[in-house]
């Protein structure tokens, strides 16, 4: 039963010297969010960027005309 | 030296007191920190857009203290469960940005407590110089879940659900339980993608890993800074997104529905003006301010004043109405006098009360001392010894019976207030002040009384 205790508390999922208690749930949550959240901000920024290309091209052609 | 009673967490460092004056210590743990703070030009830069508050260096000697540093002093504490929806919502903001501009700099907010912000000046700011950390490649945001319980779930429950959710911020000291949020946010919130991970999702792996005896390498994750960024981000769009639509509640409407006419309001407004730059009080106090119509006049010739209020909307419109005024010394203030803010917290003492906190030179109650005595049956000399723990000069509105206001409160119960008169008003605050002057308000039934001396 030590055994089971002390190995439990060396195992326990906290950085040594965190000030709070992060929560494991929510280090995992956090890890996949910030994961999709990166993904959404990229596709974000992709759609802009040829948003903008297209705008750019049709504003230099119809300047051309 | 008195350490301050709500400092005794983070073991980098601790508030205390000593001849009057406030002071932060800086122990050896969290001496890396603090020097790259100053180093990495983080505190100028939040500094220079007035986000945090300036402290300065001072040679004095405190136990083990590596540095001792004097903060720029506060007139006022408040807190988030005294706070409109608005006053949180820019907290968290101010919270989420900091925590930007120190990603930037290789830093990382260690906390994200609610109580790290105060306002000042007309805005929030940030007050702990220590909740920066450094931030190593990889590492997640271990306040991230305080984050969603302070600010996140209850900004959502009061945007989606009801405004009042916010002062159960005053129970859950440390924020909401995020089971508590999920469950109280409406059903059809799971289909808000913001509100599905940070909130809902949350709470349930939070469940699920709540034994702590968990292998390690499941939390030895590692979040790329980017993503970590984009989760920083995804939260200030989430929070910026929250809006409260304001209804009409009981006061909400006050001031197009009173017996007053034009004149006598005027006349009312002049004489708080009047009486104000005679006393030009540094720190005063309007209790049952409402949406602050006349905490702003008595604000023209005050240093600060704290408007308390017990309706959440009628806080919340006075708070939007300051920042597009511009108006920086006047600070609205949930409170409900029957129930005000109690010391909470660790031994009672890490949040003081409400009347502590509020003295100053100068209280003010304008038709107010009606819901008081007559609403909330509470004696006329209980209000005066109220309001003269609070202040040495008070001016208070006497609304009589005969009044309409009044009226409205008695015509659905017995009248057992024999003693709620003009003279019983006088006679019971003048057991506290030495000087009364009477200006009755023409035009009106109502009195004002100002009380003056010992």
């Amino acid at each position: 039963m030590r055994l089971f205790v002390t190995l439990s508390l060396a195992l326990l999922p906290l950085p040594a010297f965190a000030y709070l208690d992060p929560g494991t749930g929510s280090i995992i949550l956090q890890a996949l969010v910030a994961g999709f959240m990166s993904i959404m901000i990229f596709f974000a920024n992709a759609r802009m960027y040829v948003r903008d290309f297209f705008t750019r091209l049709f504003k230099n052609k119809k300047n051309e005309t | 030296m008195k350490p301050n009673a709500a400092s005794f967490r983070d073991p980098c460092g601790h508030v205390f007191t000593q001849d009057g004056a406030l002071y932060r210590s800086v122990r050896e743990p969290g001496r890396a920190a603090f020097a790259h703070y100053l180093s990495s030009g983080l505190h100028e830069a939040l500094l220079a857009k007035g986000q945090v508050v300036d402290f300065r260096e001072v040679e004095i000697k405190a136990g083990d203290a590596w540095k001792v540093l004097a903060p720029e002093p506060l007139p006022f504490i408040s807190y988030p469960y005294e706070w409109s929806f608005s006053q949180l919502k820019d907290a968290a903001l101010l919270t989420l940005d900091i925590q930007l501009a120190a990603l930037e700099r290789g830093m990382i907010l260690k906390d994200a407590s609610a109580y790290n912000v105060q306002f000042h000046n007309g805005r929030p700011v940030f007050i702990d110089t220590l909740s920066f950390d450094l931030y190593r490649d990889g590492m997640p945001w271990e306040a991230y879940r305080q984050f969603v319980m302070h600010f996140l779930g209850p900004l959502a429950l009061m945007a989606k659900r009801d405004v009042r959710h916010g002062l159960q911020l005053r129970n859950f000291i440390d924020g909401l339980p995020l089971d508590y949020i999920s469950q109280h946010l409406p059903r059809r919130s799971w289909f808000k993608p913001s509100m599905l991970l940070h909130i809902h999702l949350h709470a349930r792996m939070q469940q699920r890993y709540s034994d702590t005896r968990q292998p390690k390498k499941v939390v030895e994750r590692k979040i790329p800074r980017r993503n970590l960024i984009a989760l920083i981000r995804g939260l200030r769009m989430a929070v910026e997104k929250l809006r409260l639509t304001l209804p009409v509640t009981e006061w909400g409407d006050y001031y197009n529905d009173t017996n007053y006419t034009a004149e006598a309001f005027a006349y009312k407004q002049e004489l708080v003006k009047r009486i104000a730059q005679r006393f030009t009080p540094k720190k005063a106090c309007d209790l049952g301010a409402n949406d602050g119509s006349f905490s702003q006049l008595l604000a023209q010739h005050a240093g600060l004043v704290i408007a308390a209020d017990i309706d959440p909307v009628a806080v919340e419109k006075h708070y939007r109405m300051l920042k597009h005024k511009n108006i920086s010394n006047c600070l609205p203030l949930l409170q409900d006098l029957f129930n005000p803010s109690p010391a909470l917290g660790w031994a009672n003492t890490e949040r003081t009360n409400f009347a502590e906190r509020a003295q100053g030179n100068f209280v003010m109650g304008l038709a107010l001392i009606h819901h008081l005595c007559i609403g909330g049956n509470i004696p006329i000399a209980h209000v005066a010894a109220f309001f003269h723990q609070l202040a040495p000069v008070a001016l208070v509105e006497f609304v009589p019976k005969e009044d309409s206001q009044t009226q409205r409160l008695l015509s659905a119960r017995k009248d057992i207030f024999p003693d709620y008169t003009l003279e019983q008003c006088i006679a019971a605050f003048s057991v506290h002040y030495g000087k009364v002057e009477q200006f009755p308000i023409s035009g009106s039934k109502r009195t004002l009384l100002l009380f003056s001396g010992a």
